[in-house]
């Protein structure tokens, strides 16, 4: 599985997308919430993002979900911050 | 189709013979091009009014001078999005067609940023689609701004807000 960051959260994760193994199905919180414990820079992304109020939104294979979504080995998270266009 | 169909690269969805179609592109759009091939085909259904929408780079915000806005796009649901914000504005206000061109890359101050056309029977419905087609495509098409001005670099989040980037 990839989680990949786009825009400002490339910034704050300082990079383009992370590969993740999983032991079988999660759900997108419990992913977060796993890469947080085990990665010291994941945990100060998410830090970076609360400090500066953003809300996070969450695709898996381009199709938008939400934190309860399962998660399945070879999707793909990539993690939007807030639209921006115009 | 009527010749529609030469505007696009990507396959125009037709709607009742009307257009609906999202393009995001790194090039100035010809504008002359799509006002007269949209006015031409929309009037053979009656259609009398055209309004067109185009935003472009401030070089002024606040107290710094902006040297660049740098855009860049999650392509895919970034054109699936504005497709499907299109296709709603068509059913909301009884429009004809729907355009709605993004830019990405490396704009300068003056330059385009956004084309939205609207063609309709009459100019009433075609204002209130256009702004209801910018507004969704400002709060909802993942694209992100990232403003290169005197004073530093800052992350443009979708209610305006900066974020002075991190790492500079």
């Amino acid at each position: 599985m990839k989680v990949r960051f786009f825009g400002i959260l490339r910034d704050f994760a300082g990079v383009e997308s992370v590969d993740v193994v999983l032991g079988g199905s999660v759900k997108v919180k419990e992913l977060l919430n796993l890469l947080s414990s085990k990665l010291s820079w994941f945990n100060d992304f998410l830090k970076n993002v609360e400090k500066a109020n953003i809300s996070i939104i969450i695709l898996v294979n381009d199709h938008l979900v939400n934190e309860e979504y399962l998660l399945n080995e070879g999707d793909e998270v990539t993690l939007l911050p807030p639209a921006a266009g115009g | 189709m009527r010749g529609m169909r030469l505007l696009y690269y990507r396959q125009p969805l037709v709607v009742n013979e009307m257009v609906v179609e999202a393009l995001i592109t790194r090039s100035e759009l010809n504008v002359n091009e799509y006002l007269e091939k949209l006015s031409r085909a929309s009037s053979r259904d009656g259609c009398g009014a055209l309004v067109m929408f185009m935003g472009f780079v401030k070089g002024l915000v606040g107290e710094g001078s902006v040297n660049e806005l740098i855009y860049e796009a999650y392509e895919n649901y970034a054109l699936s999005k504005m497709r499907e914000i299109g296709e709603e504005a068509v059913k909301k206000f009884g429009v004809r067609d729907v355009v709605v061109v993004h830019r990405v890359g490396n704009l300068r101050p003056g330059d385009p940023t956004i084309y939205i056309f609207v063609t309709a029977k009459s100019r009433g419905e075609a204002f209130k689609a256009a702004e209801y087609v910018l507004e969704r495509v400002k709060h909802e098409v993942p694209i992100s701004k990232l403003e290169v001005r005197s004073d530093g670099e800052f992350w443009v989040l979708g209610d305006g807000r900066r974020i002075r980037r991190p790492r500079t």
